[in-house]
């Protein structure tokens, strides 16, 4: 059951979705002289991709250089993330990111085909394998991106497929993994998240040094799994004192959806005895 | 301090946007840019460059370097530059509008107040993107 907590990702997640879709429009109208949003500025995705920063790490690190059609507002958008992401966890995955939120819509139409076996069908022994695939892709993107001096990953990147299908400029490539990442969808939650995404990998890298974490109260929990059904990363919530998986994008499904009746799951920068239950002394904001 | 989903919501739109308007006032917000040319002489990169003046912006992000041959000349039209492999948004942070595809790609770099030489070796080095870095 959501709450109307759930709400404020949802009205967040629908507006950068708009906002990006409202921003690629103007771009490809531009070449036509078109301008359909002219209260927004007429920029390129790769000018404001947040993945432009890591993607050209290697020639900023020894040249001091981006990857032609990167600005320097890439740069400066990817600070911004890193620095929410230190201070909240992945947050940007799940209240920002376009590409989360589609497969996050596509998936609410897969958990009503498939009710309970829906995101069950990847084993749990496969899925944590599976999870360091997304480290391998972004190695391969990084190093990739060095060699060839272009935006290698823009050729299988289904999130600039999203907003330019009706384009010249995307790839086969790239239409395809948009493709097999939304049927992919409708079976398991956020399988580009989970299992490619390399965006995705630095982040939850990055989130292990967090300020604020999500933890549950053993002294409270009484072992019935909901947080683990629950979780649409599959993490294994209920094992776990901090919640501090690498895959978490801090949805707060497991913290404020009602999904645990005893309360024992919250998200605080503070340091806990967990086991002896002190958080309701805390001021809640 | 337990945080809300409503803080997180309020916190990411302020880093974001007030990032963005921060950088801004510090002139670091660059969405388009001009290019540095490190010319090659003989095995090694030359040290000056030479900046394109692109008249409204000045982000200086990228290098590119100069080779012998050249495929972009002065005849070469907006649709023969595409199909050399020359990315359309590269043609049109140089050329501006590129709905003309029989226009000559030089005269439309001229009328966008930039150097024709200069930037026929950025766009070349496009078609052979492989010798970046």
């Amino acid at each position: 059951m959501k709450n109307r907590s759930s709400w404020y990702r949802y009205v967040l997640q629908i507006f950068f979705f708009v906002f990006i879709g409202m921003l690629a429009v103007n771009h490809v109208l531009s070449e036509s002289n078109v301008t359909l949003f002219p209260f927004l500025p007429n920029v390129s995705l790769h000018a404001v991709c947040p993945f432009g920063g890591v993607e050209s790490i290697i020639g900023l690190i020894t040249a001091g250089t981006l990857v032609p059609k990167l600005q320097l507002s890439t740069l400066v958008i990817s600070a911004l993330v890193l620095i929410l992401t230190l201070i909240f966890g992945s947050v940007f995955c799940s209240f920002v990111c376009p590409l989360g939120t589609i497969q996050e819509w596509v998936g609410k139409l897969g958990k009503k085909i498939f009710k309970r076996r829906y995101n069950t069908f990847v084993p749990q022994k496969l899925h944590n394998i599976l999870k360091y695939l997304r480290y391998v892709v972004l190695i391969l993107t990084i190093m990739l991106t060095f060699n060839a001096g272009r935006l290698i990953f823009a050729d299988v990147d289904p999130y600039y497929a999203m907003y330019h299908f009706f384009t010249d400029e995307v790839t086969i490539g790239s239409l395809v993994v948009l493709g097999v990442v939304l049927i992919g969808s409708l079976f398991i939650e956020r399988p580009w998240c989970k299992y490619a995404c390399p965006y995705g990998a630095v982040l939850g890298l990055v989130s292990k040094i967090s300020i604020f974490k999500i933890k549950r109260k053993t002294s409270a929990c009484n072992n019935c799994t909901l947080c683990d059904r629950n979780c649409p990363m599959n993490i294994e919530i209920s094992k776990k004192k901090t919640i501090n998986d690498s895959l978490c994008i801090k949805c707060m499904d497991c913290v404020e959806d009602d999904v645990c009746s005893k309360d024992s799951m919250i998200y605080t920068a503070k340091k806990v005895n967990l086991n002896e239950g002190s958080i309701e002394a805390e001021t809640e904001v | 301090m337990k945080l809300k989903r409503l803080i997180i919501a309020v916190s990411i739109l302020a880093v974001i946007f007030g990032g963005i308007a921060i950088s801004k006032s510090l002139g670091w917000w660059k969405t388009t840019s001009s290019r540095k040319i490190f010319e090659t002489s003989g095995s090694g990169r030359n040290e000056s460059s030479h900046e394109v003046e692109a008249g409204h912006d000045t982000a200086g992000d990228g290098i590119v370097e100069e080779h012998a041959s050249t495929e972009v000349s002065g005849s070469t039209t907006v649709s023969q530059a595409l199909e050399l492999g020359i990315p359309k948004d590269i043609l049109i942070e140089f050329c501006g509008d590129i709905s003309n595809k029989d226009a000559i790609v030089k005269d439309l770099i001229i009328a966008n107040g930039l150097s024709f030489g200069k930037t026929k070796t950025i766009l070349n080095e496009y078609i052979d993107s492989d010798s970046l870095y």
